[in-house]
């Protein structure tokens, strides 16, 4: 009796363990499908600003900007958004890289953008890569592309707001934020505009 | 036989009396030459490579005249060391022929070349080919204006070169500006730069020569040049020009007095773009009022399910063993 207990239980949590790693590839592939959909995105947008044809948009969000980070093979679309919620973000942030806070791609004063850290590195996940002294490139809706300089990289709580600031209006900065130490923690790298 | 002899002795005769008689003169190849017409309207002729050595000439209005009819004088110095033929002015009639013959020192073969003084390259035409790119007064700035422009709290400001006249002020000026390269403009260029570096060292015969190829085409490009009306005494490069493009400025001068001048100046653009912030003019948002950062990180609860499951599958595995074990025993 215990035995055949027990052989009911293998086969029902050997169907979950099935199911499990279905779930687990089905989300690692729709992230590798996502990151298609953001390249089409990021050429559409090249496209579109060099003609001076129409704002393009993605999954019904505006396409403010590109971000691309050499170093880590990074380049993806910065959506705009009008929320400064962290709930309202998680939607958009599943498709692309968001705008959380500041004013537009390239304006004086910081810009604060936000990603999801995957462990299959895409979006911000390969961002602990990153040191002092790396480019960050900016692309905006008027087709200029503004290298930014990393100045500093550092830890911090999730409720520490002050690293959205403007601390000087007369730089242009770029502030990217992803989680660290299992969700616990925000990983923030500050770079500002490199000047000739 | 005898009659045929005498027969060849009167033609060998008549021969060399037709050869005495006409006595031709083979002349030498033609040799080349400049001509210019002085101030005074007499005429000096420059022989290529006779610059430093005394010669005879004389002028005659046939290109096959006899050695008797020619009457050689020597030539003279031009006052710059030059060996040259000078001819006055009653000595040349207009619309006929002329062909100078050469005699070099110690040679007694002559060169003999047409000559057209109507064509005589003038004096004043040397000169101005001389004093091209200096014959109106001008400055080049490269701050000569300003733009600026003020765009979402961001001031452009464009700073450009140009040109700047500082000639007479009752004259009025105009001008055609011309950006290069272009077909004979650039060849003008080239020549002018020629002029600049290489003109004063060449001796006479080739700089006379090089001074009508370039007055040549100089005019030609002034004679079908579209003349602006220059204002503020500025001649600005265009809007869209860049740096370090080159540029011919060819400029007009109308004297009160109704003298034309013309000159032409060798312009390269300039062009300095900056961007300033202006403080507090950036449009301001309100700004909506956030207490956390946004959460970004990947969840690893199915990895922690997965982890969990296929513990307890292994437990639950090893259990099963043993109780098939124990029942087999049994």
């Amino acid at each position: 009796m215990k035995l055949k207990i027990y052989r009911l239980l293998f086969i029902i949590l050997f169907m979950i363990v099935i199911i499990v790693v279905g779930l687990i590839a089905a989300k690692y592939s729709k992230n590798y499908l996502n990151d298609q959909e953001n390249k089409k995105t990021v050429e559409t947008f090249s496209r579109s600003i060099e003609e001076n044809s129409e704002n393009i948009t993605m999954n019904g969000y505006p396409v403010i900007g590109i971000v691309e980070i050499p170093k880590i093979e990074l380049k993806y679309p910065i959506l705009g958004l009008e929320t400064y919620h962290p709930e309202e973000t998680k939607e958009p942030m599943k498709i692309a890289i968001v705008k959380y806070w500041g004013g537009k791609v390239n304006e004086y004063g910081n810009l604060s953008i936000a990603g999801h850290n995957n462990y299959d590195g895409t979006m911000f996940g390969k961002t602990k890569n990153l040191a002092i002294g790396d480019m960050v490139k900016l692309t905006d809706l008027e087709n200029q592309t503004i290298l930014y300089q990393i100045y500093d990289k550092f830890v911090t709580d999730p409720n520490d707001v002050t690293i959205l600031q403007t601390k000087d209006e007369s730089i242009r900065e770029v502030t990217l934020i992803t989680c660290t130490n299992g969700n616990k923690n925000r990983l923030i790298l500050k770079a500002k505009e490199m000047k000739e | 036989m005898k009659q045929v002899k005498v027969k060849i002795m009167t033609m060998v005769l008549v021969t060399i009396l037709v050869a005495l008689i006409l006595q031709v003169n083979v002349f030498a190849a033609e040799t080349e030459i400049q001509v210019v017409k002085m101030e005074n309207e007499d005429y000096i002729i420059y022989v290529k490579d006779l610059a430093n050595t005394e010669f005879k000439f004389a002028i005659a209005n046939k290109e096959n005249a006899e050695e008797g009819d020619l009457n050689y004088i020597k030539s003279t110095s031009d006052g710059e060391g030059n060996q040259v033929a000078l001819i006055e002015k009653t000595k040349i009639a207009e619309n006929e022929n002329y062909y100078i013959y050469i005699m070099e020192k110690d040679k007694e073969v002559s060169k003999v070349n047409k000559v057209d003084f109507s064509q005589a390259f003038d004096t004043n035409k040397m000169k101005e080919v001389e004093t091209t790119t200096n014959r109106i007064k001008t400055e080049l700035l490269t701050d000569l204006e300003k733009r600026n422009e003020e765009v979402n709290g961001i001031k452009y400001t464009e700073t450009v070169g140009g040109l700047k006249i500082v000639d007479e002020d009752t004259a009025e000026y105009f001008y055609e500006r011309t950006k290069l390269p272009k077909e004979k403009y650039s060849e003008l260029r080239e020549l002018a730069d020629k002029l600049n570096k290489e003109y004063e060292e060449k001796e006479m015969y080739s700089k006379i020569e090089f001074a009508k190829e370039f007055y040549t085409l100089y005019h030609e490009l002034i004679d079908q040049a579209q003349w602006t009306e220059v204002e503020n005494n500025e001649i600005k490069q265009p809007i869209e020009a860049q740096k370090d493009e080159q540029y011919i400025v060819f400029i007009k001068k109308e004297a009160q007095n109704g003298a034309i001048t013309y000159d032409a100046k060798f312009m390269t653009s300039y062009r300095e773009d900056e961007e300033e912030k202006i403080p507090g003019r950036i449009e301001t948002k309100v700004t909506q009022e956030t207490t956390k950062l946004p959460i970004t990180g990947d969840s690893i609860a199915l990895f922690v399910i997965l982890a969990v499951v296929v513990i307890a599958l292994i437990l639950i595995f090893v259990r099963m063993k043993k109780l098939q074990d124990k029942e087999r025993k049994q």
